[in-house]
């Protein structure tokens, strides 16, 4: 009887992916747009490559069998490399930024601490940081996971600090009059109290991880995605360049739905 | 009827007051409340809305400090809350990430039980309140009444000595409410745990308590007080009673003559 209710809500918050055949539209009209503009010479392909020839550079990229490009094969390298990165770059920031924002959040003494210094240094775009974080930690991978880092620091920090801050007092009433003490009314009321504000934070700043990873990427490493949007320019390969685009957007949108469903796995409420 | 020794509560020239956040000024909201509770009695407090009942709750439950007067559990000040005066709130105030079973189980955690032992303790509390079979269901699956028994059970099966209920069945709709009403009577009887029952609704003050106060409106003062006269256990009749009506009449008439002046 339990179950049976349960898998009924999983289904409620499915709907947010069941296909909507509206959505398409827009796209479908896009691309046919491409193909005309591309096929009948109003703009050369050097500018913009017709949408068959990227298909054709996006599939050979991932298995190698034309080898239409210098990169043909090789996506699964750069692909694992980026996603290292942001695995690396987002942890370092969930492992700051949530036990930190859930301090902020409780604790008056760690807000008055941490919250001015981090809302000042959050006026910097992530961006900004580039030069100094090159003359830091020279170019490449530390950089790299230094921009990560710190951007996807902000959104994990301020959401975990947001959701720990707004926990209704009558939880944590009923919480001291069920008998927990200081500690276990931090993790049985606090942290799940503040958890889908908590995880909304974690989805930002893995989005964030994403475009972080490409801005250091694009600063000469040899490998990763963005070092071979990069690369692909200079050599004067532009369908490689989108090539790449898609399929960064594509791990990105994949790391969020993993993240999401484990997300949904420590918490299902 | 009850000796002095066997009282575990004592509330002695109790004052309260808030500052109004607008524009700092004290708001009085409790004035000079006296009273004693203990040995299993059923003390209903009804008064209007705004006069101090949550404030006086609270206060018991260690939720709120004390200001002035005393306030002695079993001979101590009451500074922090306690599981043994649970309370059940206006609104359930259920853990939504926790299922019922987790719920009701949240407290003997707290207090070191095995998951081996307190799950059948746990399935005992659901039945109690008529809510077995829902271990699983999270509780916004759950109507308000049904909310309100898995409250009920998460306070009881700490054994209380003391349950304090804040207009626990204002929320609930007139057919849910009786039943509610009915269902306590039977716990109480049952368990012989000491209840104060803050309230607004006469009739419900009435047929559940053994004492009934009548409080101001606000500041909050005890304007009046009975014992009430019928035997337990009692039953849903005794509401259509003559003796029954008189008393609850005596009560509004307190409760109208305040809002006169
Ligand atoms: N935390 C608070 N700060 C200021 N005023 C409060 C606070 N809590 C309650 N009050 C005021 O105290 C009065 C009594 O409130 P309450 O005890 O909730 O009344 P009741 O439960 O009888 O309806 C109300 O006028 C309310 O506005
Ligand atoms: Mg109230």
């Amino acid at each position: 009887m339990g179950n049976k209710q349960r898998k009924s809500r999983v289904n409620v918050s499915a709907n947010s992916l069941r296909f909507d055949a509206l959505g398409i539209v827009l796209p479908c009209l896009l691309i046919a747009f491409w193909y005309i503009i591309t096929s009948y010479g109003r703009i050369p392909a050097y500018l913009l490559p017709p949408p068959l020839q990227v298909g054709q550079v996006a599939l050979d990229f991932a298995v190698g069998t034309w080898q239409v490009t210098p990169y043909a094969g090789t996506l699964w390298d750069h692909a694992l490399t980026s996603t290292i990165r942001v695995l690396r770059g987002f942890a370092l920031a969930a492992v700051l930024g949530v036990p930190l924002g859930l301090l902020t959040g409780r604790i008056s003494v760690v807000r008055r601490f941490l919250d001015p210094t981090v809302n000042m240094l959050r006026t910097v775009p992530g961006i900004g940081w580039l030069p100094l974080a090159m003359v830091w930690f020279g170019v490449g991978e530390k950089t790299t996971l230094f921009l990560i880092a710190l951007a996807a620091f902000f959104p994990i920090y301020i959401n975990s600090a947001q959701g720990a801050s707004s926990v209704s007092p009558l939880y944590l009433r009923a919480g001291q009059m069920l008998g927990a003490n200081r500690f276990s009314l931090f993790t049985t009321i606090i942290m799940p109290a503040s958890f889908p504000s908590l995880a909304a934070g974690l989805r930002l700043g893995l989005g964030l991880s994403w475009a972080f990873v490409v801005l250091g990427e694009l600063t000469g490493v040899t490998h990763g995605l963005g070092a071979v949007m990069m690369d692909a320019r200079m050599l004067g390969h532009v369908d490689m360049v989108m090539v790449s685009m898609i399929y960064i957007a594509l791990l990105g949108w994949l790391s969020d739905r993993i993240l999401t469903a484990l997300l949904r796995l420590i918490q299902p409420f | 009827m009850i000796d002095n020794q066997q009282q575990e509560l004592i509330i002695d020239h109790l004052y309260m007051s808030f500052t109004r956040p607008d524009d700092g000024v004290p708001l009085k909201v409790l004035d000079n409340i006296s009273f004693k509770a203990g040995g299993g009695e059923f003390i209903s407090i009804v008064g209007p809305s705004g006069c101090g009942k949550t404030t006086l709750l609270n206060i018991i439950a260690g939720f709120e400090p004390v200001q002035e007067g005393r306030v002695l559990y079993n001979g101590q000040p009451v500074v922090k809350p306690s599981p043994e005066r649970a309370m059940v709130f206006q609104s359930a105030v259920l853990f939504p990430w926790l299922t019922v079973h987790e719920n009701v189980a949240y407290g003997l955690k707290r207090a070191g039980m095995k998951t081996s032992d307190y799950k059948s303790i746990v399935k005992d509390y659901l039945k109690m309140v008529r809510m077995q079979g829902f271990d699983d269901y999270y509780p916004e699956q759950l109507s308000g009444g049904m909310q309100q028994r898995v409250a009920l059970a998460r306070a009881l099966v700490l054994q209380p000595a003391m349950l304090l209920m804040d207009e626990p069945f204002a929320a609930l709709d007139a057919q849910t409410r009786l039943t509610m009403q009915e269902l306590l009577l039977d716990l109480q009887q049952e368990l012989s745990t000491t209840v104060i029952l803050v309230t607004h609704d006469v009739e419900e003050a009435l047929y559940l308590a053994d004492r009934v106060y009548v409080m101001s409106k606000r500041p909050g003062r005890f304007i009046h007080d009975l014992t009430v006269p019928f035997k337990k256990p009692r039953t849903f009749s005794l509401r259509g009673a003559a003796a029954f009506a008189e008393l609850k009449t005596e009560i509004l008439q307190c409760i109208f003559d305040q809002v006169d002046d």
